[in-house]
């Protein structure tokens, strides 16, 4: 299971890799791994402004759907429309082509909250 | 919690990475390499099915023909040696009991085949319906079940040396295959062409094995449950607990087809109310407008209002479209007319269609005798 050493985690399982101001969003290896199959993304509107930990998009698997959390507060800059065609870029690419969104951070200390990933490696090898 | 019955083939799935999950007190493999891939590959080639799960109930007895017409709402007369064909069974209240197939081996002799969710419950109900001169087995302890699916299905088993080109859809065969007792019969849940084999457990690793590997080259893959029910959702099959259950009658749920009230069986009294088609809900078919995932428990809606709920739904891999079936007021149960699902609080818009929603199945539909 890849856990990139250089982004942080949230106990929902996204990631999110900031430079400058921007945090990238995605959701981790494990998470796409328990989903299965991803078919459908629903995107989160640009421009949103939303609190850390609200839900700002959904994952719909062959299985099941999933909220996905957004790990800090902030606007919307931009989507990842690649997944609007082809959603298994999730599935495929968790930490690359999958991302969903940017988030313009409002508060660089929520950072602070979040696992690096050795803990979240030990998160999920406790599930 | 009481504890999972473990498949014979529990070891041979997990070293083929499956995932496995709890189903009708079974741990059993949902996925190996995706849903998608395997439904693909059942649809385009093959797949190979562990259904050991499933229940397996002989009744025999010189008296077997006349409890079993009482017990089933289909006609034995429909049947003979080396025929099965798909009936439900009845309570009382005209309520389904389960789904199954039944095999004739001979006048006096037939084989149920039940969900696995129902085993028991079957089981209870055929002893506290027994007439004398009938004996009843429970063989599902002792009985693994692989199924073979797919156009490729056949070629695969001539080529390990299983004598099936002269069969039928629901036609089925007894023969010693290597050493093992074998039962094959031409049926599946998915569509396509395909077997069901059964035969004792100790046996499964081996049978498992010889068709895996020789189905290699004709592109079969292991399939598990995830794709099973995206592949009979396609289809357009009921699934028990989904779509049919004990407060669900044969006739709102389409299955008239199967139930003859020319014939005497338990649950024909109260079935008589739905005389020529007459129920207040119906089972319809549905498939959203725009890419969506319907799911069984979602509302159906109509001019704002509720109106029904999703049995049965997913994201069809081979249409690429949501697809999925439920219950509607019969009066807007109409192939053409429009509903909403609801899907995560939005309003998603659906055309209601004739099943099956996928046609293009190998099945050999002109063999059904």
């Amino acid at each position: 299971m890849s856990i990139p050493e250089e982004l942080k985690y949230t106990v929902s399982h996204e990631w999110i890799k900031v430079k400058d101001n921007i945090g990238t969003v995605g959701i981790t290896d494990y998470a796409q791994d328990k989903l299965g199959d991803v078919v459908f993304v629903e995107l989160p509107k640009v421009g949103a402004e939303l609190e850390a930990n609200s839900e700002v998009a959904v994952i719909e698997s062959v299985k099941t759907a999933a909220d996905v959390y957004t790990p800090l507060s902030g606007k919307i800059v931009k989507v990842n429309t690649l997944l609007d065609k082809d959603p298994s870029f999730i599935n495929s690419d968790p930490y690359n082509k999958g991302w969903i969104f940017e988030i313009q951070i409002k508060d660089v200390s929520e950072l602070e909250k979040l696992m690096d990933s050795t803990v979240y490696q030990n998160k999920i090898s406790e599930d | 919690m009481q504890s999972l019955k473990k498949s014979p083939l529990n070891e041979v799935h997990i070293n083929l990475g499956a995932k496995m999950v709890p189903f009708a007190g079974w741990l059993m493999p949902i996925q190996y390499s995706g849903i998608i891939d395997e439904h693909l590959t059942v649809r385009e080639k093959a797949g190979l099915f562990d259904l050991t799960h499933m229940g397996e109930i002989i009744v025999t007895g010189p008296r077997a023909e006349e409890y079993v017409q009482k017990l089933i709402t289909n006609n034995t007369a429909k049947l003979a040696d080396g025929k099965a064909f798909y009936t439900v069974i009845c309570f009382e209240t005209g309520g389904i009991v389960d789904d199954v197939i039944v095999y004739r081996f001979k006048k006096d002799e037939y084989m149920f085949v039940v969900n696995a969710s129902n085993a028991d419950k079957v089981f209870a109900w055929f002893r506290k319906k027994l007439i004398p001169e009938v004996k009843l087995i429970d063989k599902s302890p002792k009985t693994a079940l692989l199924a073979v699916q797919g156009p490729a299905s056949e070629k695969i088993l001539l080529n390990v040396g299983l004598n099936v080109g002269s069969l039928n859809y629901f036609e089925f065969t007894r023969q010693t295959y290597r050493g093992i007792e074998c039962i094959i019969a031409r049926t599946g849940y998915t569509g396509e062409d395909g077997f069901e084999i059964f035969f004792p457990v100790d046996y499964a690793f081996s049978l498992w094995a010889t068709l895996n590997t020789a189905g290699k080259k004709y592109g079969l893959k292991p399939v598990g449950l995830g794709a099973r029910d995206t592949l009979r959702i396609e289809v357009g099959y009921p699934l028990y607990g989904n779509e049919i259950d004990e407060k669900t009658n044969p006739v709102e749920a389409g299955l008239s087809w199967v139930v003859d009230m020319e014939k005497d069986f338990i649950g024909k009294e109260s079935l008589k109310q739905y005389a020529g088609g007459k129920t207040a809900r119906r089972l319809i078919g549905f498939r959203t407008i725009e890419r969506a995932v319907p799911r069984a428990h979602y509302d159906i809606f109509s001019g704002g209002n509720k109106v029904g709920y999703v049995t049965s739904g997913t994201l069809s891999p081979s249409l690429d479209r949501g697809i999925g079936m439920g219950y509607v007021p019969a009066e807007m149960s109409e192939a053409g007319s429009h509903i909403d699902i609801s899907i995560r609080g939005k309003m998603v818009k659906a055309e209601i269609v004739k099943k099956p929603f996928y046609t293009g199945g190998s099945i050999k539909r002109d063999k059904i005798s």
